[in-house]
C-alpha cells in the first residue's frame, strides 16, 4: 500500500469515532426532526404528511418574525460587546508577568457559574427596589429624582441589561480561546517585529491579530451561534416581556413546541434557525480563511 | 518583550478595576448565602452579612428528603413491624449522589472528549484524509441547532438504544455537543505547529501514533487542556439533557437538585437564599480543576520546541 | 492506533442495561416535595396490606416539567402517575393522553366533596380523566405592622390607597410582567367582581367583560393615586415577594405557601391572610391552581395506579401527609376537624370552595395576550381598547384549537 493510500486510511480511521457520534446523536434525531417538519405531529396518535404547511403557518405567524427581529438586534448588539472585552482581557493575560493567571482565572469564574444561577441573580441585582446594580446607577444619576430606574421598563433597556450580564458571563469562553490562539503564536514573530521597531498597538494590529485569525473565528461562530440561539438568559430574566419585545428564537420554538404543543411548526422552526446559522457559519469560515 | 515602568502601572491598575467588577456578582453570590433571611431581602443591601447562617448550606447538604419538610418528627413512621426494603425507604444519602452523578458524567465526558477530538482534530489537519473540508464542517453542526429541537427525537433514541436514565447516555451526548468546539480547537492547534517537525519525524521511520504522542501532543497543550476545561463545564453545568434524560432519584445530577431546592416550593416561590449557597456548591469543583490545570497554560512550551 | 479505535467501537456496543422496571414498580412522576411522604406512606400500606406493589417517586418539580413530560410522552415513556400541572390537564384528557377513572372517582364516597373546578378540568366530553391532587390557593397577604386590617371592599382599597400615599409607602403591587402571577393573583379579583376570562367551555374569550373592565380601572386607580410603583407594569414576582418581605410593601396577592414562607421574617411582617373580594365585598373568590393526579395512557400498570391515587384522596394521604406538609386539602370533607389547618389555612380552605380556574385546551398560548393586556394597560394605556384587542386575539387562538 503507497504510502498516501495508508495515510488516507489512517485518517479516515481517527475521524471514525467523531463521525460514528455525531451520525447517532446529531444526524439521526436531526433527520428526525426535519421530518417532523413537515407532519402535523400531535403527541399521540398517527402523524400526517403536510407537506411545507408548518413553514407557512410559521412564516405568517407575526410572533416569528418578531421573535426574529429581535434575536438580531440582540446579536449585534452583544458580539461586539463580548468580543471587545474578550480580546481585551486576552491581551492583557498574555504578558509574562506576575498575576497572569491569577486574573485568568479570575476573568473565567463567571463562566463556570451555572448560566441559570447567573441569570437569577443579576435580577435580583437589577431589582428595583433592592437591587445594588440599580442602586449604584441611581446614585450616579439614572432615573431621575423619584429614584424608581426600572431596567425591565422598555425592550431596549431590558436587552442592554441582559446584554451587560451575558458580556459579563461569557467573555471569559472567548478570552480563553484567544489566549490559546495567542500562545500558539511563536515569539520569533514578535521578535521580527521589534527588530523592525514596530510599537506596540502596531505589533498588535499587525502581528497579533492576523495571527490570531483561526482563534477570532472560533470565538465568533460560537458567540454568534450562542446569540442566535438565546433561550434562558431572557426567560429568567424578561420574560419576553415588556409585551414579547425580547422573545429571541429559541423561546419562541420551545413555546410551540411545549407550550402549544405545535411540535411540527416547532420543528420546522428548529430547522430554520439551523439553516440561519449553517448561512451565517459559512460566511464567518469564508471571511476569516486562512490558506490552510 | 520588555515593557516600560509604566506598562506596569497599567496593566495592573486595568486588572485590578476588572477584577473587582468582574467578581462583584460572584461575591454577591457567596455573601448571600450565607446571610439571615431577614438579611436577604431588605431595601439596605450589606455589603457583608453582619449575621451568618448556614442553614441553607444545611438544606443542599441534608437534600435528604426525610428531614427536608417536616419540623416535627415524624410520630406515625413507627410501621406495623413490616419491614420494608431499604430501596423504598427515603433515606437519600444528601448531595452526595448527586455531586457524584455530575462527577462521573464529566469524567466521562472529558476522557471521551479528549479523545475523539484529538484523533479527529489530527486526521482533519495533518493527515491527507479524504473529505476532511466537509468532514469539518459537518462535525460544526451541533452548534448551529439548538439543542432543545432535538430533544424529543433524541428521547426517542436513547429509549430506543436503553440509555435514558444512564450516566453513559449523558456522557455520549455531552461529547457529541462538545465535537464542534473541541476539534475545531485541536485543528487550531495541530495548524500552527509546523509541519517540519513531521516530515522530520517520519524521515526517521516514527508511526504515526508515536509522532502524535510524542511530537505532536506536547506542542498541542495549551489546545487540549482548553478542551478539557470546556469538556468539564458543558457537561458539569448541563441542565438541559440531564433534567429531560435522567428520570429516577438516583441518578440525579447535581445542577438539576439544587435548582429543585431552590424552586421547589411552589411554583412562585423563589429561594434567593438557598439559589446562591446551591450555586457556590455547584462552583466550587469547577474552579478547582481549572485553577490546576492553570499552571499548565504555560506560554513557551510552543515556542522552545521550535528553535533550531 | 487501531486498537484504540477497536476498544472505543466495542466499548459503545456494551451499552448499559437497558433500566426495566418489574411489573408490580409504579413509577410516580410528582410536582410536589410532599409527594416523597406519600410516596412512603403509601408504600408503606401496601406492605401492611400485604400487596406486591411499590411506588419508586421521581420528584420532577415544578420548573420545566412541562417540557419533561411532553417529551416523554411523544417518545412513549412509560409513566404509570403523573401529578400534571392543572391548567394544562384539558389539553391532555382532549388528545387521548390520560386513562379513564370515570368509575374509579364516581365509586369514591367522597366524590361530591371533591373540588368542583378542578374535577372539571380534570374532565372532557363528561369523561374524567385526572382526579384533584394538591391545591395551591390564592388570596392577599397584608402585613399588620404597615397596614391593621385589610380593606373589606374596593372603595376602602381606594381611600386607604389615598392615605398610603399621602405618607408616600407603597400599599400593593403586582407582577404585571408574570402573566402567571397575574392569573394566579389578579384574576380572581375580577372573578370575585362578577367578571370572567373564559367561558366554562373554553370556547369563548371574555376578558373584555364588564366586570373584568371594572377591575383592571380600579387596579390602574391605585396605580394612578400614588400608593403601586409607577414601574409595576414591568415588575415580577420575586419583585413584589421581596418587597413584602422586607415590609416595605403592604398587601400583596399570594398563594397559601406563603404561610410557611413569612415564618422566616417575622422582624419585619406579621401577616395576616385575606380572600380576594369583588367591588361591593360581598363575594370572594381564588384561583385554584396546583395539581390533578391522572395515569398516562403509556402506563403499565392501570390498576396498581389507581391504588395509588385511591391513597393520595384519602384521609391519610390528603390529611397525614399533604395537609401536615401545608397543603389545602382537595376534599371539603376533610376541613373539619383537621389538626393541621390553623386558621390562616382556613382562609384559603374557605376560599377554595369558591374559587375557580379556566378551562381550555390552549391555555399557554393564551397567557400571550393575557400577558400583553397586564402589561400594557399597567403602563397606562386604555383599558376598553386593550382589552378589546386583547380578546380578539385570545378567541383567534382558540378557534385554531389545539
Amino acid at each position: 500500500m503507497s504510502r498516501l493510500r495508508k495515510e488516507q486510511l489512517v485518517g479516515l480511521l481517527m475521524v471514525s469515532p467523531a463521525l460514528i457520534l455525531l451520525a447517532v446523536f446529531f444526524l439521526y434525531p436531526l433527520v428526525n426532526s426535519f421530518y417532523m417538519s413537515f407532519h402535523k405531529w400531535p403527541l399521540f396518535g398517527k402523524p400526517k404528511w403536510v407537506g411545507l404547511d408548518n413553514y407557512i403557518f410559521m412564516f405568517q405567524d407575526e410572533r416569528f418574525w418578531e421573535s426574529l427581529k429581535f434575536t438580531f438586534v440582540y446579536t449585534l448588539t452583544v458580539t461586539p460587546m463580548l468580543f471587545v472585552v474578550a480580546i481585551g482581557t486576552a491581551l492583557l493575560c498574555n504578558a509574562k508577568a506576575w498575576g497572569t493567571t491569577f486574573f485568568r482565572s479570575i476573568y473565567f469564574l463567571p463562566v463556570v457559574m451555572s448560566f441559570a444561577t447567573a441569570s437569577y441573580v443579576w435580577l435580583w441585582l437589577y431589582s428595583e427596589m433592592y437591587g445594588v446594580i440599580v442602586y449604584a446607577l441611581e446614585f450616579f444619576g439614572f432615573g431621575g429624582e423619584n429614584k424608581n430606574l426600572n431596567v425591565w421598563k422598555t425592550g431596549t433597556s431590558s436587552m442592554w441589561a441582559v446584554n451587560a450580564m451575558v458580556t459579563w458571563k461569557f467573555s471569559g469562553i472567548q478570552m480563553i480561546i484567544l489566549i490559546a490562539g495567542l500562545q500558539a503564536i511563536r515569539d520569533d514573530y514578535y521578535e521580527a517585529s521589534k527588530l523592525m521597531g514596530a510599537s506596540r498597538w502596531q505589533t498588535i494590529w499587525n502581528v497579533t491579530l492576523p495571527l490570531l485569525r483561526p482563534s477570532i473565528a472560533l470565538a465568533l461562530i460560537l458567540s454568534i451561534a450562542g446569540s442566535i440561539q438565546a433561550y434562558e438568559q431572557f426567560v429568567i430574566m424578561t420574560r419576553g416581556g415588556p409585551s414579547n419585545s425580547t422573545k429571541t428564537l429559541v423561546m419562541h420554538t420551545v413555546d410551540m413546541g411545549f407550550d402549544y404543543f405545535k411540535l411540527g411548526p416547532a420543528a420546522s422552526l428548529g430547522v430554520i434557525i439551523m439553516i440561519i446559522l449553517f448561512v451565517l457559519t459559512v460566511i464567518q469560515l469564508r471571511l476569516f480563511r486562512k490558506n490552510y | 518583550m520588555r515593557r516600560y515602568s509604566s506598562d506596569w502601572y497599567w496593566y495592573y491598575a486595568i486588572n485590578y478595576t476588572l477584577v473587582i467588577i468582574i467578581i462583584f456578582p460572584i461575591y454577591w453570590t457567596l455573601i448571600s448565602s450565607f446571610k439571615k433571611p431577614s438579611e436577604l431581602i431588605t431595601s439596605e443591601p450589606t455589603f457583608y452579612p453582619h449575621d451568618l447562617t448556614l442553614q441553607y448550606y444545611d438544606q443542599i447538604w441534608n437534600f435528604d428528603r426525610l428531614k427536608r419538610l417536616q419540623d416535627t418528627e415524624s410520630e406515625d413512621s413507627e410501621s406495623s413491624g413490616v419491614e420494608i426494603e431499604s430501596k423504598f425507604r427515603l433515606d437519600g444519602e444528601g448531595v452526595k449522589r448527586p455531586f457524584m452523578n455530575s462527577a462521573i458524567v464529566s469524567a466521562g465526558t472529558i476522557i471521551l472528549t479528549i479523545i475523539v477530538c484529538t484523533l479527529g482534530g489530527y486526521s482533519l489537519t495533518v493527515l491527507n484524509t479524504p473529505l476532511k473540508n466537509f468532514f469539518f464542517l459537518l462535525v460544526i453542526l451541533p452548534i448551529l441547532i439548538p439543542g432543545i429541537s432535538l430533544i424529543i427525537p433524541l428521547y426517542k433514541l436513547l429509549k430506543d438504544l436503553g440509555l435514558t436514565n444512564t450516566h453513559l447516555g449523558l456522557i455520549l451526548i455531552h461529547t457529541c455537543g462538545m465535537l464542534p468546539l473541541g476539534i475545531f480547537m485541536m485543528r487550531n492547534a495541530f495548524n500552527s505547529i509546523p509541519s517540519s517537525l513531521r516530515e522530520v519525524a517520519m524521515l526517521e521511520g516514527s508511526s504515526e501514533l508515536k509522532i502524535i504522542t510524542s511530537v505532536m501532543l506536547p506542542l498541542a497543550i495549551p489546545g487540549l487542556l482548553t478542551v478539557m476545561v470546556f469538556a468539564m463545564y458543558v457537561s458539569w453545568n448541563d441542565y438541559i439533557y440531564a433534567f429531560i434524560f435522567i428520570n429516577s432519584p438516583e441518578n440525579t445530577m447535581l445542577n438539576i437538585s439544587l435548582m429543585k431546592i431552590a424552586l421547589g416550593g411552589s411554583q412562585f416561590e423563589m429561594k434567593w437564599g438557598s439559589l446562591t449557597a446551591g450555586s457556590i456548591v455547584s462552583f466550587l469543583p469547577i474552579i478547582i480543576f481549572y485553577t490546576f490545570l492553570q499552571q499548565y497554560f504555560v506560554r513557551g512550551v510552543t515556542g522552545s520546541a521550535v528553535k533550531e | 492506533m487501531k486498537l484504540l479505535v477497536k476498544l472505543f467501537l466495542i466499548s459503545l456496543t456494551i451499552l448499559p442495561f437497558a433500566k426495566t422496571t418489574s411489573a408490580e414498580e409504579l413509577i410516580i412522576w410528582s410536582r410536589g416535595g410532599w409527594s416523597d411522604w406519600m410516596v412512603e406512606g403509601f408504600n408503606k400500606k401496601m406492605a401492611d396490606e400485604g400487596k406486591d406493589i411499590v411506588a419508586i417517586n421521581n420528584l420532577i418539580g415544578h420548573a420545566d416539567f412541562q417540557v419533561k413530560f411532553t417529551a416523554a410522552l411523544a417518545a412513549g415513556e412509560r409513566v404509570d402517575v403523573a401529578n400534571i400541572d392543572l391548567i394544562n390537564v384539558p389539553y391532555y384528557a382532549a388528545i387521548g393522553a390520560l386513562e379513564d377513572m370515570t368509575d374509579f372517582l364516581k365509586s369514591q364516597p367522597y366524590y361530591d366533596q371533591l373540588n368542583g373546578p378542578m374535577l372539571a378540568l380534570g374532565s372532557y366530553d363528561g369523561t374524567h380523566f385526572a382526579a384533584p391532587n394538591a391545591a395551591d390557593v390564592s388570596g392577599y397577604v397584608y402585613n399588620k405592622k404597615l397596614m391593621p386590617n385589610p380593606p373589606k371592599d374596593w372603595a376602602e382599597m381606594t381611600s386607604m390607597c389615598e392615605d398610603f400615599a399621602a405618607r408616600g409607602q407603597l400599599m400593593m403591587a403586582w407582577p404585571s410582567k408574570s402573566y402567571g402571577g397575574m392569573i394566579f393573583t389578579g384574576m380572581p379579583v375580577a372573578w370575585a367582581n362578577g367578571g370572567s376570562w373564559v367561558s366554562k367551555d373554553g370556547k369563548t374569550a371574555e376578558l373584555n367583560h364588564p366586570k373584568t373592565v371594572e377591575w383592571f380601572k380600579h387596579y390602574q386607580n391605585l396605580i394612578n393615586i400614588g400608593c403601586v410603583p409607577e414601574n409595576v407594569d414591568v415588575w415580577d414576582w420575586p419583585d413584589k415577594q421581596d418587597g413584602f418581605l422586607a415590609g416595605d410593601i403592604a398587601m400583596i396577592g399570594t398563594g397559601n405557601f406563603m404561610i410557611n414562607v413569612v415564618k422566616d421574617h417575622t422582624e419585619k411582617v406579621d401577616a395576616g391572610f385575606t380572600a380576594f373580594m369583588g367591588s361591593d365585598g360581598s363575594r370572594n373568590s381564588a384561583f385554584i391552581g396546583g395539581d390533578l393526579i391522572a395515569i398516562p395512557v403509556t402506563t403499565g400498570a392501570k390498576e396498581a395506579a389507581l391504588e395509588y391515587i385511591e391513597y393520595v384522596l384519602s384521609e391519610a394521604g390528603q390529611i397525614e401527609v399533604y395537609t401536615k406538609n401545608g397543603g389545602i386539602p382537595i376534599r371539603a370533607d376533610l376541613f373539619e376537624g383537621n389538626p393541621y389547618l390553623t386558621d390562616d389555612h382556613m382562609v384559603f380552605a374557605n376560599a377554595s370552595t369558591v374559587g375557580d380556574v379556566p378551562y381550555t385546551t390552549v391555555y399557554q398560548e393564551l397567557m400571550d395576550p393575557w400577558q400583553v393586556a397586564n402589561q400594557r394597560i399597567f403602563a397606562g394605556e386604555d383599558v376598553q381598547t386593550v382589552l378589546d384587542e386583547q380578546n380578539a386575539i385570545m378567541q383567534k387562538i382558540i378557534d385554531a384549537g389545539h
